[in-house]
């Protein structure tokens, strides 16, 4: 049986054109850029935000300024992580070998895990602590149900956010990032020297 | 070799690389297209330390592989019957039988065959995949070996 014959028989359509071909790739970086920026910028944004507010409003209580630096650690933290994960992104070096590159998917899809699972942990401690703590002063001037009203609002509001909103969506995510590091493990699996 | 040159050399390998891979027209389509747009914006850094065509080949089985992350779409030798392709290309049943077989391979194994049946050297198929050259021959072996078999079943 002549493999080859049969192989090279296979129609291919006629090559598309170049032009629409160059467009492509200027928007296939332009959407992969976009979501890194837009993230940037708006945790950026909040934290210059939450610093000028802090330079402006008189805070004579230690508890307003370690609430507001909690909340910046944690912005910032989670942002240095995610954007390390920039250059495993964009470079693909041609150069590597099939084996080389699915070793380098397995890497970025566990990096993404644990951004998911660590890093998110660690961002919702720093903001739900530096919250509440930064709310004290505020709250001191309110009436004392007023108070109590508020602080339980906004544990509510956490802890709906804590304890459901973010395990249900980490879930999600965990299983798809999970079932992908399996199935890329299982073909690297393929390429063992024998 | 200017880009124009190596595109228009380079589609119709590329395209049966990938058709090999996935068995389906529109995706094999589209991860050419997806391998020329990175070829495209490498070229400048390409500095000749491989053939072109192994450089390309690489890029073009490294895109493959990447189709693990795109779960949705599955290759059509997994697809229910009733889904088949709507456009149907002219093709030989021989032809059409080759390519459902070699789709129905461990992902690797796909990408090997498909490249020795583009005749690349096996030291050059060695090199793309990460193998030695002695594992790489055995395993095109194996799975001709494999692809015979089944068509010695095709054609009693």
């Amino acid at each position: 049986m002549d493999f080859k014959a049969l192989w090279n028989k296979q129609p291919v359509d006629a090559t598309p054109d170049i032009k629409d071909l160059v467009a492509k790739a200027k928007k296939v970086k332009r959407h992969a850029a976009r979501k890194l920026i837009i993230m940037n910028l708006l945790l950026l944004g909040t934290v210059t935000f939450i610093s000028y507010v802090n330079f402006y409003i008189d805070n004579e209580w230690h508890s307003t300024k370690i609430g507001i630096a909690l909340m910046i650690i944690g912005m910032l933290s989670y942002l240095v992580v995610y954007n390390r994960m920039i250059p495993l992104l964009f470079k693909t070096d041609p150069n590597d070998s099939s084996h080389d590159y699915l070793n380098q998917l397995i890497t970025i899809k566990r990096k993404h895990a644990f951004l998911d699972t660590v890093m998110i942990n660690v961002y919702f401690a720093f903001l739900s602590t530096g919250l509440a703590l930064y709310m004290i002063q505020f709250v001191t001037r309110m009436t004392t149900i007023g108070g109590t009203t508020f602080y339980v609002l906004i544990g509510v509001w956490i802890a709906f956010a804590w304890f459901y909103l973010k395990p249900r969506e980490a879930r999600r995510r965990q299983k798809r990032i999970g079932d992908m590091i399996a199935r890329l493990e299982v073909v690297n699996g393929q390429l063992k020297e024998e | 070799m200017t880009f124009d040159e190596i595109y228009k050399t380079y589609w119709s390998k590329v395209f049966r690389i990938c058709m090999g891979y996935v068995n389906d027209h529109d995706w094999a389509k589209d991860i050419a297209q997806e391998t020329f747009v990175t070829i495209w914006q490498q070229l400048p850094k390409f500095r000749h330390e491989s053939a072109v065509g192994t450089w390309i080949f690489r890029i073009a089985s490294n895109n493959c592989l990447r189709q693990i992350e795109r779960q949705n779409r599955m290759p059509k030798s997994e697809m229910p019957e009733q889904i088949e392709e709507v456009i149907e290309h002219d093709i030989e049943p021989a032809v059409k039988f080759l390519y459902q077989c070699i789709a129905e391979l461990p992902e690797t194994d796909r990408l090997i065959i498909s490249l020795e049946l583009e005749d690349i050297k096996q030291a050059e198929i060695a090199k793309i995949v990460g193998l030695s050259e002695t594992n790489t021959r055995v395993k095109i072996y194996r799975i001709k070996e494999r692809l015979a078999k089944k068509f010695e079943h095709y054609e009693h």
